[in-house]
């Protein structure tokens, strides 16, 4: 057993996944060209990185179910869209060449951060009259709720036929390049449909961590998974999405935006990296 | 305001500590029976998300709210059929 290789991996991917549940962005798209850089092959980091992804994902949803930055039936609603988006992309492939398709994901991760940073103050405002009794979902509807310092909350999502067509469209994208899209749905779900930066980030990582959690199965099937390795990651990225959900409650929804903003630009360089 | 939280942070919370321990148990046993908790560990985790859309699916169904939970039981049969199709297909 290498112990320094082992802790390096359990570092690694806690600090991703951390970085991942802030921003609703997974961090699998920064684990995987880490361990790359460590010398591992490509075929065996992918699945680690879908694993990071889960285990931060299931992890930071108990704090963020509790404080209702998780809109189940928006994240249902959207997903239906990405996943029908991803099923063509995947049977696409190949269609696009790599590069372009990188250099694309690039640009669009630029553009979010840019709209992502660039916005000022909160859209939505604490209500007075609102109590912890009211934080969550509201039943038949994709409004909700949530829990912001003493605060609570309220929101409802709009322009959501536009949103689940962008959605549908990055979930081609993201099937032909063959990444998760956690950094194409929280801009499209806070930017486009209007959620509170918040709860974009919320519902992205809960929806992510399906998304990832569909991928693993097939690469289950295909026996690419070292059981050791994904435990290590495991035990990283739940420790990371722990405390990546602790760090944003405390962190006010522009500073978790600008916080989104600069993952997106890191993102984007890796993926002008990878082109 | 209503929800649909059915304690879903308490079952989370639970899975998650279950799973650590289990993935610690693993990592530091090392061998068959450590290689056979890594995979639980991991199979848990990775069935957790899925799961999380059946219950919601279900405790939707308990509320009246038929349309979302339509929605969830659509996107259950929309992922099983995109493994299957991906699965062949490839």
């Amino acid at each position: 057993m290498d112990i320094a290789r082992d802790l390096l991996i359990v570092a690694l991917a806690m600090v991703t996944s951390t970085l991942g549940a802030i921003g609703g962005l997974g961090g699998a798209i920064i684990l995987v060209p880490l361990l790359t850089l460590g010398g591992m092959s490509i075929s065996s980091a992918a699945p680690l990185g879908l694993v990071s992804v889960i285990a931060g994902s299931v992890a930071a949803g108990r704090r963020q179910v509790g404080d209702g930055t998780v809109n189940h039936r928006f994240a249902v609603v959207t997903e239906l869209g990405a996943t029908s988006g991803a099923i063509v992309g995947v049977f696409l492939s190949g269609a696009l060449s790599e590069r372009v398709l990188m250099w694309c994901l690039a640009g669009f991760a630029v553009a979010a951060a840019v709209l992502g940073a660039r916005r000022k103050g909160m859209r939505w405002q604490p209500d007075a009259s609102l109590t912890t009794d009211d934080v969550g979902e509201r039943q038949g509807s994709l409004a909700g709720a949530y829990l912001l310092d003493d605060g609570v909350v309220p929101y409802a999502p709009s322009r959501m036929k536009l949103g689940i067509g962008l959605m549908t469209l990055a979930g081609v994208v993201t099937g032909l390049a063959g990444v998760g899209g956690g950094f194409l749905k929280t801009p499209l779900s806070s930017e486009v449909m209007r959620l509170p930066a918040k709860v974009a980030a919320g519902t992205s990582t809960f929806t992510i961590g399906l998304t990832a959690s569909v991928a693993l199965v097939l690469m289950a099937i295909d026996g690419r998974i070292v059981a050791s390795d994904a435990a290590l990651v495991v035990l990283g990225a739940l420790v990371g999405g722990t405390v990546g959900a602790r760090v944003q409650k405390k962190l006010s929804p522009p500073v978790v935006r600008r916080t989104t903003a600069f993952a997106l630009v890191v993102i984007a360089a890796v993926l002008v990296a990878r082109a | 305001m209503k929800t649909s939280r059915i304690d879903l942070s308490r079952i989370i919370g639970v899975l998650v500590v279950m799973a650590g321990v289990t993935a610690l148990v693993g990592v530091a046993v090392g061998g068959a029976v450590g290689r056979g908790l890594d995979v639980a560990a991991v199979t848990a985790l990775a069935a957790a998300p899925g799961v999380r859309v059946l219950a919601l699916a279900v405790a939707w169904v308990r509320v009246r709210d038929y349309k979302y939970a339509a929605a969830s039981l659509a996107l259950i049969l929309l992922i099983i059929v995109s493994v299957i199709g991906t699965a062949l297909w490839r």
